[in-house]
């Protein structure tokens, strides 16, 4: 078994009186391209945040190549690519500076790459020279893709990457991601509430729900596996599913289950009154979530 | 012996079905229906997955699973085709079972409209007869 | 604001009381100092927040909003306006002057605080008038307060106000828009915090910035460039080019002075000169102010550089290296400030020793370079009123000292507290090193405490 690029054992992070981050155990193996999801302030930020050793856990040790993330060496640092939920730091700067400036940190800069990603997407001359400041939301946040890009990371995170990119960036970022990342055998962790980004790109999938991982797996697999079976009370009060997920009961007495091990499910589909339905990823999500 | 180019396939995302198991049926119905004749050629692994913005990944796993099931074979060095058994000698037997999720899907319906048997099978036929 | 008004306005008429007995100029002289305090207070609260509130959505579309907004800031202006003139009456001041002044200097200011410059404009005017009105001719004044003078005054008063208001309630539409940035750059700019912001660059600034960056960011010292994380406007080279510009225009004056003077004036200049860039070294502390709260609002920007490599690993070795730019480039900027008040010292014509002296005072100041350092993983932002204290606690131990060492081993004073300053500063920046030690890294993502 190959070792695991980011290997977090027990990380535990609260505020104040609320936890955020809660004995978290996660790993991340190399050339795995994972899709990090979870509601609004379950705390995605916080725990890409802490697996790159930008806060400080309050428990918890997170290795990244095997280092520990508070002492990463600048060969492993080198090999890190983060964009940030932010997108407009360096904001007094102009494009071409700020990537003339992280350029000076880097020992690899692959000059062609930045200047084609500028052309492609958009940085004419005039404006590679307008301050960040004065660029809109898409143009920064596509900025900041190109810089996390330049200096060809192995360790690709990104938080929240395309929110304000219109259709048309999102799929020039995913062709940028397929062509120049995914198939020179990058690690991605990337958090979106863009379900069908995730689908096209990610392989595996984990859920953020209650400062754990509460679901993770091959995308592939859970959709396939993921099914909502709703029945009479009298047929289904007694069950237990495999991978069941919630239960609920409904007014009219029926009760609706949220499985992701849905193999089984064949012989309970065929008796009366009983429902067997797939889920979308969107449906899961909100299942898995709640 | 035609190459294929990648719009060939499309794929639809927020569906209950993994994108893989959709290339794999198009694939399927594609070479059930005639437009896909033995030895033309697929797109690359790389052109489909640049066409569709889909992980090279998935769209390789369809491909190994079709051609396990003995629709697609390896061509010497340049990518899949499809496999010569496969359009031809296509029995009603395998072209039934290509029929099968339709069936079931509608079966389920009429499950849930409590309808028995007879009177579906007999509304199959009707419409059959008026299709043909 | 409130509060200290409220506590003038008791202690300024006990001590009139105290000195002259006259109860009734006591309790006029209370009023004032209420209604200066209200006035104050209404202008530097009530008007900013009521300028932010009135966005162009809101002009349009609650219009009752903006002209109750309008109609309280026209009474307030209003009652103020009549009260000092009231309250004048008793005083020697001539009324007619009293009310046209405060009338268009509080118009003038509301006007400023909500970012138009014309408002800082007139209120420079007014102020200048204020200062040298000695050299406005008397027939002016005269005229102004009476007659048709006064008449014509008034108008002029009250179109001005009106004007005033107008612009800082506009009504919606594409100038309101326009308007808008500035607005909202002149309101965070009169915040505590947002005194010390960045401001926006002109094109001086911007190329000099730009020769700057490429410069550090050719020379691929981490520590140079880690620096940059303060933003465009406060690197020392801009500090050298704006002191190097003071520095010139003061040598023209100084020659003007020279060539045209007369011979008292430049006896004054030669004696009370030096005084002046004095306060230059307060400088200092809006420095380490500005630092503070330019780190704190680079907060994401920290945490890019933090992941490059190039920097040192681990957190006491990236805080010591932070420490240590920080100093750095505390100290440069203070020797600058220090040499630019010796050169201008040394160009108004003061002794060596007098210039010597001056040395000493400046020395009194390091300790502000030794406040830079600080644990920024747990603390940022203003020091505020700690940093006032502490440097007056400093200046008083400083002067302590100075004084001891003077009675006891005849060390002139200055140099004692000289000595003392320096004394200070090098402990502040031990303590500062062994907390960068054991302090986690300077740049968290969010900020611990």
């Amino acid at each position: 078994m190959t070792t695991a690029i980011i290997q977090s054992a027990g990380l535990g992070k609260h505020f104040g009186s609320a936890t955020i981050l809660d004995g978290l155990d996660w790993q991340i193996a190399p050339g795995q391209v994972v899709g990090l999801l979870g509601r609004n302030g379950a705390g995605k930020s916080t725990l890409l945040e802490c697996l790159l050793g930008l806060r400080e856990p309050d428990a918890g040790v997170v290795r990244i190549y095997g280092e520990d993330v508070g002492q990463l060496s600048d060969a492993t640092r080198a090999r890190i690519g983060y964009v940030p939920q932010k997108s407009d730091l360096f904001e007094w700067m102009t494009p071409r500076q700020m990537l003339g400036y992280f350029k000076a940190f880097y020992p690899r800069w692959n000059n062609a790459k930045v200047d084609n990603l500028l052309l492609r997407w958009g940085f004419d001359k005039l404006m590679q020279d307008k301050p960040i400041s004065k660029l809109s939301g898409g143009e920064q946040q596509r900025l900041s893709i190109i810089r996390a890009l330049a200096h060809d990371p192995e360790l690709l995170v990104l938080d929240e990457p395309v929110s304000a990119l219109d259709p048309v960036g999102r799929r020039e970022f995913l062709r940028e991601l397929i062509d120049g990342v995914i198939e020179r055998g990058t690690t991605v962790v990337f958090s979106t509430h863009i379900l069908s980004d995730l689908e096209r790109v990610a392989l595996d999938l984990a859920f953020l729900k209650d400062g754990k991982i509460a679901l993770q797996g091959r995308l592939d697999d859970l959709l396939e596996g993921a099914r909502r079976v709703v029945g009479p009370a009298s047929l289904l009060d007694g069950k237990r599913l495999a991978g069941e997920l919630r239960r609920q009961r409904a007014q009219d007495g029926t009760v609706s289950i949220v499985t992701h091990g849905g193999a089984g499910l064949a012989l309970l589909g065929q008796e009366a009154g009983v429902r067997v339905e797939p889920l979308s990823l969107e449906d899961l999500f909100i299942e898995v979530t709640q | 012996m035609t190459n294929h180019a990648a719009h060939l396939f499309a794929i639809s995302t927020g569906s209950s079905e993994p994108i893989y198991r959709q290339l794999v049926d198009q694939v399927k119905r594609l070479v059930a229906a005639g437009q896909m004749a033995p030895g033309d050629g697929l797109p690359s692994v790389r052109d489909v997955a640049q066409a569709l913005a889909l992980n090279p990944m998935t769209v390789s796993k369809a491909y190994s699973l079709l051609e396990m099931e003995g629709v697609l074979a390896r061509r010497r060095g340049m990518g899949m085709e499809v496999a010569a058994r496969a359009g031809a000698a296509q029995g009603a037997q395998e072209r039934a079972a290509l029929l099968r999720p339709t069936l079931e899907r509608a079966a389920m319906e009429a499950r849930q409209l409590e309808l028995d048997s007879d009177t579906v099978v007999s509304l199959f036929i009707q419409i059959l007869k008026e299709q043909a | 604001m409130f509060g200290l008004s409220a506590l003038g306005a008791v202690v300024m008429p006990l001590l009139i009381l105290l000195k002259e007995d006259d109860l009734l100029f006591a309790a006029g002289m209370s009023l004032r100092v209420a209604l200066t305090g209200v006035v104050l207070g209404w202008m530097l609260y009530f008007v900013p927040g009521a300028v932010k509130l009135n966005t162009p959505a809101v002009a349009r579309l609650v219009p009752r909003l903006r002209r109750r907004l309008v109609e309280v800031t026209a009474l307030v202006w209003v009652v103020a306006v009549a009260m000092a003139t009231l309250l004048s009456l008793n005083t020697k001041l001539p009324t007619a002057l009293v009310l046209l002044g405060t009338g268009g200097w509080i118009a003038a200011f509301g006007l400023g605080q909500s970012g138009s410059k014309v408002g800082t404009w007139v209120q420079l005017a007014f102020t200048g008038a204020f200062v040298f009105h000695r050299h406005i001719p008397p027939a002016l004044f005269e005229g102004v307060q009476h007659g048709t003078g006064f008449a014509v005054a008034l108008l002029l008063m009250l179109a001005f106000a009106a004007y005033a208001l107008q612009a800082m309630f506009l009504n919606g539409g594409e100038r309101h828009y326009a308007a808008r940035e500035a607005q909202i750059l002149q309101i965070e700019r009169m915040s505590p915090t947002g005194q010390f912001r960045e401001r926006r660059q002109n094109r001086f600034d911007a190329s000099l910035y730009r020769w700057i960056l490429k410069r550090d960011s050719a020379t691929r010292d981490s520590g140079r460039l880690l620096l940059h994380l303060l933003g465009a406007r406060n690197h020392w080279v801009n500090r050298a080019v704006v002191l190097g510009a003071i520095l010139a225009l003061a040598a023209g004056a100084l020659l003007v002075l020279h060539a045209y003077g007369s011979a008292q004036t430049q006896q004054l200049v030669k004696d009370i000169g030096w005084m002046f860039p004095l306060p230059l070294l307060l400088g200092a502390m809006f420095d380490t102010e500005k630092r503070n709260v330019r780190l704190k609002d680079t907060a994401g920007e920290q945490a890019l550089v933090r992941l490059a490599p190039r920097l040192p690993a681990g957190a006491p070795a990236f805080n010591r290296k932070v420490a240590v730019m920080l100093l750095r480039t505390a100290l440069l900027e203070w020797a600058m400030l220090a040499g630019a008040v010796l050169c201008a010292g040394a160009m108004t014509g003061a002794s060596a020793a007098s210039l010597f002296t001056q040395a000493c005072l400046c020395c009194l100041t390091l300790p502000l370079v030794g406040a830079t350092l600080r644990d920024h993983a747990h603390r940022s932002g203003l020091l505020g009123w700690r940093l006032l204290l502490g440097f007056a606690l400093s200046l008083a131990v400083s002067a302590g000292v100075g004084m001891l060492l003077n009675r006891g081993m005849g060390l002139p004073t200055a140099v004692g507290a000289a000595l003392a300053g320096i004394a200070i500063a090098a402990v502040l920046v031990a303590l500062g090193f062994r907390r960068a030690q054991t302090a986690p890294y300077a740049f968290p993502a969010g900020r611990l405490a």
